[in-house]
């Protein structure tokens, strides 16, 4: 009876309001296309531009058959170097299990580094001092000529204008997102005083026999967290669309110098997913509760 | 069943609806308020069901002070206070059974208890064949007998009335006023707020005149005068 009851009336609350329950969906929608598009995009920026995290500009990879003596050599320009601040090592296998990471649904890329896991080889990665292109150049060039060095390569112009513009995007897609939300909340919170509006003598002859608080605010809740859940299904609809557009961007032979290792993984994306689902119930319960506790005297 | 200690009610502005007013209304008993319009009527009936809080004073009702009651236990209060009033509060989208329905349903009875007493009562206060009808193609006297029977529905121990014959003319007043009699028979108490001179004069029992808030006049088996 209780939930036969409840249902019925949120229903009938979201079908009295469509249009007012259609444009909070909507922002609901929009918003959080535009919050899980950020993450999403930022995981992949994260990914491709991983390995010149924290300040690397500089990485020697290092020759499958390197020595103890070639190392210690390279080591010891290393350090007496004064351009350099930080050298993390990195070895095979870490750099293996990385790609391995990163590549998890790239099934190509997979099997060829499970056939060859020497594939990814030792690295050197450097941190510099200073911000002196011409200083950091002239160790490369030096690190490049030692015995064991198989190739040296420094942050590229375009990973710092990948990192710059997403950097940018992210801020811009950010601002917009929580902007949309705070209309969504608003939305939200009217639709559901729209609702009592039009429930106002059925709410004054339920607290007239005594229905308890909460079995007339459930149905205004379940309204509230209905219209923030639907719009993050929406929203999880372009969040996936994204995902697989950058997938298919990575696989494509044209761009795949550009976007390979641009894609979240897995992981990342269902969290993602949960994000998207929890702000919508999040936005939902909130706009509601708001409406209730301001308009619902008990 | 119902007790008054120097109860006073300011409303907003300085307004006193009541002062210092006290009354015992035993169980059982049907007591009649009256008064010119804003002399408190209401706001006692009002302060029975906690719809409003004394300013000063103490209410009890069952035997509990009201004022202590914490706010998620005033509906079990009001179960067990059925209200009635001058322009019947029905929802006009139901039908005669369904408002009445509707009062058990929202307090959480089960459905077989919804069907089982939702007829009997239409029957009591003779709308057994209207059960169907929207509010709005029933008269007022009938509008006022679905009212009574959604106060009535649940068995409260107490009927609080606000000049439920103010909209109707006197022939059909008589007929509601036999209802509500007939319904404290059963030992439900009932309290009514009225201008209803003819009513009060006929139906000789306890009148509580108010004047400005005050309590001027208490007396068994009162006239209006």
């Amino acid at each position: 009876m209780k939930f036969d009851y409840i249902f019925r009336e949120t229903v009938n609350n979201l079908r009295r309001n469509v249009t007012l329950t259609i444009a909070a969906i909507m922002t609901v929608a929009v918003s959080l296309a535009l919050f899980g598009s950020t993450l999403l995009v930022r995981q992949g920026v994260d990914n491709v531009t991983v390995r010149w995290r924290d300040g690397i500009e500089l990485i020697a990879f290092l020759r499958a058959d390197v020595t103890d003596e070639q190392r210690t050599a390279i080591e010891a320009v290393l350090d007496e170097s004064p351009e350099v601040a930080d050298v993390r090592y990195v070895d095979r296998e870490a750099s293996h299990s990385e790609a391995m990471r990163l590549f998890e649904r790239n099934e190509a890329m997979r099997a060829k580094l499970e056939a060859n896991p020497d594939l990814v080889p030792d690295s050197y990665r450097v941190s510099p001092a200073s911000n002196e292109i011409d200083l950091m150049a002239s160790l490369g060039q030096q690190l490049a000529e030692q015995p064991g060095v198989l190739e040296v390569t420094d942050v590229s112009d375009s990973v710092k204008t990948v990192t710059g513009v997403s950097t940018f995007a992210q801020r811009a897609m950010l601002v917009v997102g929580v902007g949309l939300l705070v209309a969504a909340l608003l939305l939200i919170l009217n639709a559901i005083r729209m609702a009592m509006f039009a429930r106002r003598r059925e709410i004054e002859v339920m607290k007239l026999v005594g229905a308890t608080n909460w079995f007339i605010r459930v149905p205004f809740m379940l309204e509230g967290i209905v219209q923030g859940l639907v719009g993050a299904g929406l929203a999880l609809g372009a969040v996936f669309g994204l995902d697989r557009f950058m997938q298919r961007a990575a696989e494509h032979e044209d761009y795949r110098n550009i976007m390979e290792g641009f894609v979240a993984t897995s992981t990342e994306l269902w969290g993602t997913a949960a994000v998207v689902i929890a702000l919508g119930v999040v936005i939902g319960a909130a706009g509601s509760g708001w409406a209730l506790s301001r308009f619902l005297r008990v | 069943m119902i007790t008054f200690e120097h109860v006073s009610k300011i409303y907003k502005g300085d307004v006193e609806a009541l002062h210092g007013a006290s009354a015992t209304i035993e169980k059982g008993e049907f007591v009649f308020l009256v008064g010119p319009s804003g002399s408190g009527k209401s706001t006692m009936l009002r302060l029975i069901n906690r719809e409003e809080t004394a300013d000063k004073g103490r209410i009890f009702v069952a035997g509990k002070d009201i004022a202590r009651l914490s706010s998620w236990r005033v509906p079990y209060l009001r179960r067990n206070i059925g209200c009635i009033f001058q322009d019947y509060k029905l929802l006009a989208s139901k039908t005669v059974y369904d408002n009445v329905a509707f009062a058990l349903e929202v307090i959480g009875r089960p459905r077989h208890v919804v069907k089982a007493q939702v007829p009997a009562i239409l029957e009591l206060v003779g709308l057994d064949g209207k059960a169907q009808n929207l509010p709005e193609e029933l008269s007022g006297g009938e509008q006022q007998r679905v009212s009574i029977a959604r106060a009535f529905v649940n068995r409260p121990l107490i009927l609080l009335a606000d000049e439920p014959t103010g909209n109707l003319d006197p022939a059909t007043s008589v007929g509601i006023m036999r209802l509500l009699d007939r319904i404290n028979r059963t030992g439900t108490t009932v309290v009514m707020a009225t201008h209803d001179r003819s009513i009060v004069d006929t139906m000789q029992r306890r009148v509580i005149e108010l004047e400005q808030g005050e309590i001027v006049r208490d007396q068994a088996r009162g006239v209006y005068q």
